[in-house]
């Protein structure tokens, strides 16, 4: 009988380790779904998708997508969601843009974008943390904000073309370093400061983090302004690639962001299990899978189709055991 | 004789009824006092018709917006739906050589069956509305775009399909389904449901409704009077193009403003009545920024900003109630001896 128990106490210990180890197994699914889908798309398109062209193509547009994606963790980290990011960009760029026009400046082009990434932002995160407003209702009202005041300073069919290009910019190199030096500062805040640990709080439970001593408010305005410093990034680095800002400019960007977080893993409601990897995962994943389908001559419908159900099928999976009797609002 | 509690009843009626009217009266006098200071017209006899026009073709997005969103249930879907609606109703109306009646019959049971899928999602998927709208938003727009070969539906040069927008046809729809609407929502089982669940979920719920079935309802009934708002569109541009890239929510965007003005007056009258008056507010917002000549990007950036000043106020309306309490206690320390009066 004594034997028995001692099993069962046994079999009791041993089943947190396993479910962790399970645990830490699955965290690597999303770099395999990444490399499933680079290995997919190389076989059907018969190794067109990983040629040295095409590999150059996925890290030029994979770079924009991973720092903004990066920025941008940090705010869906705490359960907050920001449908304005695309927007946010094309507005950085376009005064980015215009202010390299005017005074044939990369460092102050490169601090306007910078400073009205942050300005949006901010101008977000406060309305959000101040009034305590839901942060779809905020930067979907700043999605149609910007999108107006984008066209009414350009109009909607024409665009801002860059008098000198910026293209000394727009090489591997450049993306690399900047992508390495955004993922490096964003992994050291999220791991080892006191921001990305209270954000996880906050993401998991607003009350729990509140009677914890945590500012809502500060953590708020603090990952929005990281968030700015990543779309300003990005914007730059877009401007530098495209040499022009249309309204159209990012229209996509944002929600390939949201789709890039989901597909790297981290659940769309923040919390504990979220982390910066996903958004570079899950970043070079959206963009390898919107090139192949391209290279498979997808029409923009297909690709959207796909975009749509991959996204309520990986966010489906990902509470899949986590999810309510009652319908969730 | 009129007794106490009947001559208390009338006095209630009439003064939920001048807070109603306030509104509209109020906005209506500013923006004619402010055309009538530049120099402009505000409604004349030729905006009148444009103006009803926008009224109900709002009025008609937030009603179907009103199914879901006090309930919790934020809808990314609604524009690709009136969107995908006008479509495949326009091409199917157009193949059977049906007219203005049967464009609208055709778009509103598409609209209703599109509006069904997306609530089959939700209720299947156990996911946030939000998130499975902004799925659902992507592939209805996808939808748009492959069908009929990316065309989606030009009804240019067929004016016996497009003449819903026309004087008695458009008053006769918008007040049809207005009285439709208030019965639904406040003499059906239906309603009393719709009603208990957006109150308060857990509880309806134990009472024995079956919440699943419900959010289905709503859904549908959404589609099925937002898909009205694309029969306006449609008969008044005669083509409907197919979007993508999420281009499709500012035309979901132009119902907020008269849903969460709707939503504040519903206690003064009820929700479907209210949604009518934030949409003829609404309207003379649009209609006096037209006569002032501002841009449409411009009438956007305000409209929105409105819409944000709106529910900043009706969010904080607890904290700004703290606010005058904590300064009129202030006052009455000030006006005492220095100690808080008892």
């Amino acid at each position: 009988m004594q034997a028995t128990d001692e099993s069962v106490d046994r079999d009791a210990s041993r089943a947190p380790v396993t479910r962790r180890r399970k645990e830490n197994l699955l965290e690597f699914v999303p770099l395999l779904g990444l490399i499933v889908v680079i290995a997919v798309f190389a076989i059907i398109t018969k190794g067109t998708s990983i040629s040295p062209f095409n590999l150059k193509l996925l890290l030029n547009q994979g770079v924009i997508l991973a720092v903004i994606a990066t920025g941008s963790s940090f705010i869906f980290s705490m359960g907050n969601f920001d449908i304005s990011l695309g927007a946010c960009t094309c507005l950085a760029a376009l005064v980015g843009a215009l202010v390299q026009n005017a005074t044939d400046n990369v460092a102050v082009a490169l601090v306007a974008s910078l400073c009205t990434g942050i300005g949006v932002s901010l101008i977000a995160g406060f309305s959000i943390a101040y009034f305590r407003l839901p942060s779809f209702i905020v930067t979907l009202a700043m999605l149609m904000i910007i999108t107006a005041g984008v066209s009414l300073i350009i109009g909607v069919t024409s665009g801002v073309y860059l008098e000198n290009d910026l293209k000394r910019f727009d090489t591997v190199m450049v993306k690399l370093i900047v992508l390495a030096v955004v993922v490096g500062l964003a992994t050291v805040m999220f791991r080892f400061h006191r921001l990305g640990r209270s954000n996880k709080i906050i993401g998991g439970s607003q009350t729990v983090a509140f009677y914890s001593g945590i500012s809502i408010l500060r953590n708020t305005l603090l990952s929005f302004l990281i968030s700015g410093i990543g779309i300003g990034l990005g914007a730059f680095l877009l401007l530098a690639r495209t040499g022009c800002v249309s309204a159209s400019t990012g229209s996509s960007l944002g929600f390939d962001i949201i789709i890039a977080i989901v597909l790297g893993g981290m659940p769309i409601s923040g919390g504990a299990k979220s982390r910066i990897s996903a958004a570079i995962i899950g970043a070079f994943t959206i963009t390898a899978l919107n090139s192949g389908l391209s290279l498979m001559g997808a029409s923009p419908g297909v690709l959207q189709l796909v975009r749509g159900l991959l996204f309520l099928v990986v966010v489906t999976l990902l509470v899949l055991r986590h999810r309510e009797r009652l319908l969730v609002r | 004789m009129v007794k106490a509690p009947a001559r208390g009843h009338v006095r209630k009626l009439l003064k939920n009824t001048a807070v109603c009217l306030s509104v509209p009266a109020a906005v209506f006098i500013i923006f004619q006092v402010v055309c009538i200071a530049t120099g402009n017209e505000y409604i004349s006899r030729e905006t009148f018709r444009n103006f009803v026009f926008d009224v109900f073709k709002i009025g008609f997005i937030a009603w179907g917006l009103s199914f879901n969103v006090p309930a919790g249930r934020f809808d990314f879907s609604v524009g690709a739906t009136i969107c995908l609606a006008a479509i495949i109703g326009g091409n199917v109306a157009s193949a059977l050589g049906l007219g203005a009646v049967g464009l609208l019959v055709c778009c509103v049971v598409v609209g209703a069956v599109l509006g069904a899928v997306s609530g089959g999602a939700y209720v299947l998927l156990r996911l946030p509305a939000m998130v499975v709208s902004l799925g659902m938003a992507l592939i209805l727009e996808a939808f748009s775009y492959m069908l009929y070969g990316g065309g989606g539906i030009v009804l240019i040069g067929e004016p016996h399909m497009l003449s819903m927008i026309q004087a008695p046809w458009l008053y006769i729809l918008g007040v049809g389904v207005f009285v439709i609407l208030v019965v639904v929502a406040n003499y059906s089982r239906f309603g009393y449901s719709w009603r208990a669940l957006s109150s308060g979920q857990s509880v309806t719920v134990q009472m024995g409704v079956n919440e699943k079935a419900n959010a289905v309802v709503c859904y549908s009934l959404c589609g099925a009077v937002t898909a009205i708002a694309g029969v306006l569109i449609l008969s008044k541009t005669g083509t409907q193009r197919p979007v993508l890239g999420l281009t499709s929510i500012p035309l979901m965007f132009q119902g907020f403003l008269p849903l969460f003005v709707g939503m504040a007056l519903a206690r003064y009258s009820e929700v479907i009545t209210g949604i009518l008056i934030g949409a003829v507010v609404t309207g003379l917002i649009n209609q006096g920024f037209a006569a002032l000549g501002l841009p449409l990007a411009a009438q956007s950036i305000l409209n929105a900003v409105i819409w944000l000043g709106f529910v900043v106020v009706a969010v904080n309306q607890g904290k700004l109630g703290e606010f005058k309490a904590a300064r009129g206690w202030r006052k009455s320390v000030a006006g005492s001896d220095g100690r808080p009066q008892q």
